[in-house]
This record gives C-alpha cells, sequence and structure tokens, in this order.
C-alpha cells in the first residue's frame, strides 16, 4: 500500500508505556490529523516514525513506508524518506532562510561530504514551500508564519529526489499562528499532501475535522478510532476522552465546535 | 469544501503584506556568499601583513623587507641583510613567537566556535571540558617540583618537553573525566557536558591552589602565575610546532560545518535529518579537547580568544558554521598576534602575560557585542 503506516508500535520509557500497541496509516494524497488529549503520545508517535526518539526509550512494532519497513534502515536513508517538522525546532537567528533550507540535503552527505545539485533542491523546496521571497532573510527577522514555511522548505529539501516527495510529520503546525497563517499554512500542507502521505497532529478538533481527510484519535498511547473525521470526531468520544461535553455543527465551509464542561 | 480554503493567497505566502514588514532589525542580509568568501581572502592578507609587521617590531626595529630577506635567507634564498644578532632576533626568537601566536589563536578560535556549535551555548569556550584546569594541573606540578628544570639538566632537549607534556596529560585527564561523568550521568547533552565540565574545572583548580599554597614560593610562583594566565614568551621552534600541530589537528573540524548547523536546530532535529548525534557529539567533543590540550601546553591558558572572537566573526560572515570556522581561524589568528605583539613590545623592557592583553581586550569587545544585542546562542 501506498502511504505510511504503524504495526503494533509501542514505546516506553523506563517502563512507562508512551505508545501502546499502536495501529494507523496515513495514506498518500491524504491529510491524516492525529488528534487526542496532552500527553496522548501524539508527538511520541511522530519522533517513532523518524526514528528520533530519547535515548532511554524503548520501542516494540514497526513502522512501513510504501511497505518498506523504516526500522532496518540507516539514520541518512531514513530521513531521505521521511521529514519531521516538531513544535519547538531551535532557530539560529543569524541564519538565512536559504541556509536553513540547505540543511534539508544533510541526509544526503557524508560528514565531509559535498554534492552538487542541492541548490536546485533547495530552490525547489523554496518555491513548495511559498517561501522563495525569505530565501535571503535571516531567521531572526521573520514572523511565525514565516518561520514555519523555512522548517517545511526545509523538510522539502530531504526529499530523495526532485518529483520524488519524502512522507511528512508536522507537529503542531499551527501552533502559535494567527487564523489567517492558519489557513495559509493548512492550505499549503493540503497543496504538499497530493503526492504524499502527511500526518500532523493538532489540538484544535475543529481544524482537525474541517482540514483533515483523515482522523486518528488516541488517548494514553492508545488508538482509540481512526477513519473520517464525522465517524471519529463524535460528541461520545470528545466526551470518553476529553471529559467535555461538544456540540458539532458542520456548515459548508467546515466544521464548528462549541464544548462545555460537563455538568457533575 | 475544505480544499477551497485560503487557495487565492498561499501562491506566495511570504508576499502578505501585514506579517511581512521589514521590521526594525532588518539589515541588508542578501551578502552573497561570494561576498562573504572574500572575507576570507581578506582575512588571510591581514594576518601575513600582521605577521611580517611583528617580526619588524620590537626593541630592535627591523625593515619589513630586511625581516623577509632574513627569513628567506634561512631558508636558503639569497643572503641575510641582517648581522648575526639581528638574523637571530628575527628568525628565531619573533618568527617562532609569531607562528606560535597565530597557531594558538586560530585553534582556540575554532575550537570556540565549534564548542559554542556542539552545546548550543553562546558562553562556551574551548576550556569548557576542563581541558585547561587539567592542563594546569599537570604544568603546575611540574613547575613546583622543579622537574622541568632536573629533567633538562639530565636529558636536555627532551627534559624541556616534561612541561607541555605534563600539561598534556593533565588535559586529557581531565577530558575523559567530563566525559565519562557526563556519559554515566545519561549521555553527553549539551546541558549535561557543560555541567560536568563545571565539576572538573573546579576540581583540578581547587589542586591547582592547593599545590601552589603549599608549596610554590618566589620564581616557581611567577612562573606559575604567568602559565596560568597564558603567555607565548617561552615560544620555541618546537612549541611552534606543537602549536602548528594542534591547529592541523583542527583542520577536520572546519569540515565539520554542515554537521554543526543541524545540531544548531536542536538534537531532536538533527536526528531527523540522519545526523547521529550521539556520536557526532562525542567525536567532535574528543577532538576539540585534543586541540585544546595540544595549544594549552604550549601556550598555557589564554583566555577571550576562543570566547569572543566567534561571536565577532558571526557578525562578519554569518552563522553559517562552513564559512564561520575557517573565518574564525583566521580572525583567532590576527587577534593573538596582534595581542601577543602588544603583549611584549608595548611595555617594554617588561612584558605582559599576553593573556592579560586579551582579557584587557576581550572584556569590553564582550560587552560592547552583548549590548548590541548581537550575542546569541
Amino acid at each position: 500500500m501506498s502511504g505510511l503506516s504503524l504495526e503494533r508500535l509501542s514505546v516506553a520509557v523506563r517502563g512507562r508505556a508512551l505508545v501502546d500497541d499502536a495501529s494507523w496509516s496515513a495514506p498518500a494524497g491524504q491529510v491524516t490529523a492525529l488528534v487526542g488529549p496532552n500527553g496522548a503520545g501524539k508527538s511520541t508517535m511522530l519522533r517513532a516514525i523518524a526514528g528520533v526518539l530519547p535515548e532511554r526509550a524503548t520501542h516494540a512494532g514497526g513502522v512501513r513506508l510504501d511497505g518498506v519497513r523504516l526500522d532496518g534502515l540507516p539514520a541518512r536513508e531514513r530521513a531521505r524518506r521521511i521529514a519531521l517538522v516538531e513544535q519547538s525546532t531551535d532557530a539560529v537567528p543569524q541564519l538565512t532562510a536559504r541556509e536553513a533550507v540547505r540543511l534539508g540535503r544533510t541526509p544526503h552527505h557524508r560528514m565531509l561530504g559535498f554534492s552538487l545539485g542541492d541548490e536546485q533542491h533547495v530552490d525547489a523546496a523554496l518555491a513548495d514551500a511559498g517561501a522563495s521571497g525569505l530565501a535571503d532573510r535571516q531567521l531572526g527577522e521573520l514572523s511565525g508564519g514565516e518561520l514555519q514555511r523555512v522548517h517545511l522548505a526545509r523538510a522539502l529539501a530531504q526529499r530523495p529526489a526532485l518529483g520524488e516527495p519524502s512522507a511528512l510529520l508536522l507537529d503542531e503546525p499551527t501552533n502559535h499562528l494567527d487564523v489567517a497563517w492558519q489557513l495559509e499554512l493548512l492550505a499549503l500542507v493540503r497543496r504538499l499532501a497530493l503526492d504524499r502521505p502527511v500526518v500532523m497532529t493538532v489540538h484544535d478538533l475543529a481544524l482537525a475535522a474541517t482540514h483533515a481527510d483523515r482522523v486518528v484519535l488516541v488517548d494514553r498511547g492508545r488508538v482509540l478510532a481512526e477513519g473520517t473525521p464525522d465517524a471519529v470526531l463524535t460528541a461520545e468520544r470528545i466526551r470518553s476522552v476529553y471529559g467535555v461535553e461538544a456540540t458539532i455543527d458542520a456548515a459548508p465551509d467546515g466544521v464548528a465546535i462549541r464544548y462545555r464542561r460537563m455538568s457533575a | 469544501m475544505t480544499r477551497t480554503v485560503g487557495d487565492r493567497r498561499v501562491a506566495d505566502g511570504s508576499s502578505r503584506p501585514a506579517a511581512t514588514p521589514a521590521g526594525p532589525g532588518a539589515r541588508p542580509t542578501a551578502r552573497s556568499r561570494a561576498g562573504r568568501a572574500w572575507a576570507l581572502v581578506g582575512l588571510g592578507g591581514l594576518l601575513v601583513a600582521l605577521g611580517v609587521a611583528a617580526a619588524c617590531i620590537g626593541v630592535a626595529g627591523v625593515a619589513p623587507a630586511d625581516a623577509l630577506a632574513a627569513v628567506a635567507a634561512r631558508l636558503g634564498i639569497g643572503a641575510s641583510p641582517l648581522g648575526p644578532v639581528g638574523d637571530a632576533i628575527v628568525v628565531d626568537l619573533r618568527l617562532p613567537r609569531i607562528l606560535a601566536a597565530a597557531a594558538v589563536g586560530a585553534g582556540l578560535a575554532i575550537v570556540g566556535a565549534v564548542m559554542q556549535a556542539l552545546v548550543r551555548n553562546p558562553l562556551a569556550d574551548p576550556y569548557l571540558l576542563g581541558v585547561s584546569s587539567g592542563a594546569s594541573v599537570g604544568a603546575v606540578l611540574v613547575l613546583v617540583t622543579g622537574l622541568g628544570a632536573s629533567l633538562t639538566a639530565g636529558l636536555g632537549g627532551i627534559g624541556a618537553a616534561a612541561l607541555p607534556a605534563a600539561a598534556f596529560a593533565g588535559a586529557l585527564l581531565a577530558l575523559v573525566a567530563t566525559l565519562g561523568l557526563a556519559g554515566a550521568a545519561g549521555g553527553a547533552t549539551p546541558t549535561r557536558t557543560v555541567l560536568a565540565g563545571v565539576v572538573v574545572a573546579s576540581a583540578a583548580s581547587a589542586v591547582v591552589s592547593l599545590v601552589i599554597f603549599w608549596r610554590a614560593d618566589g620564581d616557581a610562583f611567577r612562573e606559575i602565575l604567568a602559565w596560568l594566565l597564558g603567555s607565548l614568551a617561552a615560544s620555541t621552534w618546537a612549541s611552534a610546532a606543537i602549536a602548528l600541530v594542534g591547529v592541523v589537528l583542527a583542520l577536520p573540524l572546519l569540515a565539520s560545518g554542515r554537521v554543526l548547523d543541524a545540531l544548531a536546530l536542536g538534537d531532536s532535529a538533527a536526528g531527523a535529518l540522519g545526523v547521529d548525534v550521539r556520536r557526532t557529539r562525542w567525536l567532535l567533543l574528543v577532538a576539540c579537547a585534543l586541540v585544546t590540550g595540544a595549544l594549552v601546553s604550549v601556550s598555557g591558558a589564554i583566555g577571550f580568544v576562543g570566547l569572543v572572537v566567534p561571536h565577532a566573526v558571526r557578525l562578519l560572515v554569518g552563522a553559517s558554521h562552513a564559512l564561520l570556522l575557517p573565518a574564525s581561524g583566521l580572525a583567532g589568528a590576527i587577534v593573538l598576534l596582534v595581542a601577543d605583539t602588544v603583549a611584549r613590545a608595548a611595555f617594554d623592557p617588561r612584558e605582559l602575560p599576553v593573556g592579560i592583553v586579551t582579557a584587557l581586550i576581550g572584556a569590553p569587545v564582550f560587552a560592547a557585542l552583548m549590548l548590541t544585542g548581537r550575542v546569541r546562542s
């Protein structure tokens, strides 16, 4: 199958399970939203897919991309197929956007190596992320939304070859963005998902319901439901997972959800 | 329905007017890579010119052409216009000291830039791993016991190597202690590395103080103080050679620029780019400590060069390490060469330990960089 899948993945740190026997899939061409309360294991799942679990973490089960098991791959090979944009990426303020995006080519280099054609990839990635105009600006001068685009462009530059996209994992991509930038970013994510699997974690359930093709609901490391937004995000599930009452309204331009505290 | 959201503006999000003002801090940052590379050529030219100037400056003034001719004559090209005394001053006294100063300065600045990236801390310098404190223990032990002098009396030139050898051994022990402590605590993450370095440095400093307090008097005390402050006064062709070896060891570090840029994103982000973070950091820390150990063994712990030069050079060539590392090396060589020339010539007939000069220059420069908001992690 073309796409990304978790197969009975478990992750534990010092005996405490962060992810517990989780399986889900994210087909290419679709945006998959990973939702669940704080501490549900969403970010840990993304890190497990990218192969950057903390040092003390142990894991079982596996991850497949287009049918290929990722666990056995060398780190650099894996980094060409899967790109992760984390919530808190340090940005060196004096680096230009172009220099930052060039770092996306790291998995294609040996330690002392050097390869031609990088600039072509960097230009293409900047263009795909709508960040060509930012190329010569320093990161310290960029707004949050612009910076997020540069991080996205860096992830796009990791791809194995031009026209051969890598899977994209986005941890809370809309965090700290105002509504206009949120919509722009989501539209960009939508375009990028045309030919690759995109998985993003989101806290805003209405945003997930409106902008994702598939939703995976996780709680305490386990997968509770997986499928289309309206099948997964029901008032009953929101009540049992988050402990709040929810009213879900479908509107022509998306989904609106209102919440109330549960009456005792 | 969802597909149409925001489609109009996404063509080029960067042009969204309200969110992309140039901002008060916007500087013309579109300096081309070629322009920045020219900075390397400029620094290199300046270093050579200052090197020639330093060979001419001192109690015995020499014209630049004569100094160059004297060096050429020693290499077997032409005849020296200087007498045997002038010849000896330029070629046997000043030249090795100039080379040692340039090599130590270059090495310290490169290692400082690498360390700042490895531990993601703008305060990092080459001595972060406790290397200089460990070297001080070795050196002070030799100076206090008079071991170097007695060995020199017995063995000649080999005995003179006792001091740098003991200093280097002390540096290695400190490195092993620091990385061992960080590793035992769960791995050499930036924070653990810094903390372990502080612990080892404090312990080594305590040993140095104890030894001085217990045993040192008169001449030994003066010698120890000069060593602790950092000085190139004792430079010979042998110490210049050790310092140059240190710089040669530092050359592979120059190629780590891309990896250092990736590490600056954070350990996890670097890992997601396929970098083996633990192995890379460990290798580079060991390389840095070896280079620092070699440099410290000939010059003592000269402060501020490894801390301030990388910050200043970032203003010149940007933060990307591919250029920052070689530019820091050249700038560090220039700074220490100038400082050492001032140290030996400005207060004639007395000579200052160069560490005092670098601190006197470095502290206000660092303060200025801080006040203008240019010191960033």
